[in-house]
């Protein structure tokens, strides 16, 4: 592990694992108090309508793929408020629709297409310099949203109705959850691929969950554990040389079997709240 | 001062399924107002036209004699809670806290007096003991009384209440009506219910809702209550349990023996 430290990739790789870990603690917990893992998984899923766009026009990938992204999110955010009742099935399309979009673009593209495997399964190691700079300022900007409308987050998240009752804005802040959450999930591409970033979203605060107090300690809980699973996946990755998206995943699924057991023996099999 | 007025409501879902229609009716201030109704006869429907959550086909709301919007932040409300994540993270007193969320200023930490004002209304439903516990650890009577805090931590004139006692046992509901009991002496309240055991614990007024409204100003079931409702007479084929509640409490007005 120290060795593989003087490797410039590798200490990329490791600053963009960190970098990220706020990202996922922050959204993830959003992700799951809100109980939206299916609308995030679709998104992710979604984005890759927005890879094969940029392939097919030659655009930059990182802000095609965001723009496809956020426009997709707003017909769900859409969709979510207007047909509640079909909500889950029109995501289902999204989702589908979106990556159908981008192979059937990336086949029409002519010439040498680059690895399409690495944004579906991550390509971490192969992170360019400045997309660190952009997880860092995705980073900034949600916790700063966090700081200024934690109270109203935390609100609507609990008791949507009282909420609007109260006066809480909560259709734009919904929307804003919506595109935060596209956004991350684009970033993350690179760090394990679209295929799995709804499980490092999702682990780390299922984990942190029973033990959490408040909202805002669960997300410090879930970014200091999605630190943890992404430097031991990154040195699981390097020892055994295996795919590091997929070693991350791993971690952080051993890490909620061990939570999983843990709860059990805490409770003696009643009332496991991890499941 | 009338505290609530609908003047002409009517709602229907896509112009199509008439849910509620016709609704005139005053709520003068202390009133302590209980709407009956079968399921699916628009009671919530009703409320959620009170509270704003919902927008009528037709005729307005007034609350306090004024437009209903600017006047919301009085009105203290507590919804049917079937829809809220029971593991989510967040202690008793901070539920209580967003009850605030709107009234002060904007922080995003909770401010002392916040804190200490959460600590008053949850010593006035029994619970201060318990702030610091998880809101998913309490007992669904102990939650509904959480709630009720919350909705007084705005201050309201108006408390309104969607079916508060629907998962509770029979002990921790004549618990929850002595505390509306008592609150009712300084705030005006409102409550969907389909407990008609509540009558007796100092309701003012009843209201049975089944598309139409029918508002009787006087803690008693009226015989055309019972035929909107159920669809029968008291005469008839009514429901034993209702009969049975009454016979103590006259719940049952005695002019239908007359009949």
């Amino acid at each position: 592990m120290l060795e593989a430290l003087e490797f410039e990739f590798f200490q990329h790789a490791m600053i963009a694992g960190v970098l990220s870990a706020v990202l996922c603690g922050i959204i993830g917990v959003l992700v799951v108090v809100n109980r939206i893992v299916f609308i995030s998984a679709g998104t992710a899923h979604a984005a890759y309508g927005g890879i094969g766009l940029a392939f097919y026009l030659g655009w930059p990938i990182l802000w095609t793929t965001m723009g496809f992204s956020m426009v997709a999110t707003v017909i769900m955010a859409w969709v979510i408020r207007h047909r509640k009742h079909r909500a889950d099935s029109i995501i289902g399309v999204l989702w589908a629709g979106g990556m159908a979009l981008g192979i059937i673009l990336t086949d029409l593209t002519p010439g040498y297409h680059p690895d399409l495997m690495s944004y579906l399964f991550g390509s971490i190691l192969a992170i360019p310099v400045e997309e660190l700079y952009y997880i860092l300022g995705m980073d900034i900007f949600v916790t700063f949203i966090m700081l200024f409308y934690y109270r109203e987050f935390v609100s609507f998240s609990y008791d949507e109705e009282f909420s609007r009752v109260r006066g809480v804005p909560v259709d734009w802040l919904y929307l804003l959850l919506l595109l935060m959450i596209s956004l991350s999930v684009v970033l993350l591409i690179r760090v394990v691929g679209l295929i799995m970033i709804i499980a490092l979203l999702t682990i780390p605060p299922l984990i942190v969950e029973p033990y959490a107090k408040s909202m805002g300690r669960m997300m410090l809980g879930a970014t200091g554990l999605s630190v943890i699973f992404a430097i031991g996946g990154l040195w699981l990755s390097y020892s055994l040389d295996i795919s590091a998206g997929a070693s991350i995943i791993a971690v952080a699924v051993a890490g909620y079997g061990i939570s999983f057991l843990m709860q059990i023996m805490r409770r003696g099999g009643k009332n496991v709240s991890v499941l | 001062m009338s505290v609530l007025e609908f003047r002409n409501i009517g709602f229907s879902y896509n112009r199509e399924r008439t849910v509620l229609k016709d609704i005139n009716l005053r709520v003068e201030q202390g009133d302590y107002l209980i709407v009956l109704g079968p399921n699916g006869g628009g009671k919530s429907t009703f409320l959620k036209l009170l509270v704003g959550l919902l927008k009528p086909t037709k005729g307005q709301v007034f609350l306090f004699d004024q437009d209903k919007k600017s006047q919301l932040k009085r009105v203290g409300y507590l919804p049917q809670h079937t829809n809220v994540n029971p593991h989510f993270p967040i202690s008793v007193q901070d539920v209580v806290v967003m009850g605030r969320l709107r009234n002060g200023g904007q922080y995003w930490f909770t401010r002392k007096q916040d804190r200490a004002h959460a600590c008053e209304m949850l010593d006035s439903v029994g619970l201060v003991d318990f702030r610091d516990r998880r809101i998913g650890d309490l007992s669904g009577g102990q939650r509904q009384r959480v709630l009720i805090a919350r909705a007084l931590m705005t201050d309201p004139e108006l408390l309104v209440l969607d079916e508060p006692t629907a998962s509770i046992d029979a002990a921790a509901k004549s618990a929850f009506y002595e505390l509306l009991e008592k609150l009712n002496q300084s705030v005006t309240i409102i409550m969907v219910s389909h407990d008609l055991s509540i009558i007796p614990s100092g309701v003012k007024s009843v209201a049975c809702v089944n598309q139409t409204l029918h508002y009787h100003n006087a803690p008693q079931i009226t015989e055309e209550m019972l035929i909107m409702t159920y669809g029968c007479t008291s005469t008839g084929n009514c429901p034993v349990e209702l009969v049975a509640h009454g016979v103590p409490h006259r719940v049952l007005s005695p002019h239908h023996k007359d009949h």
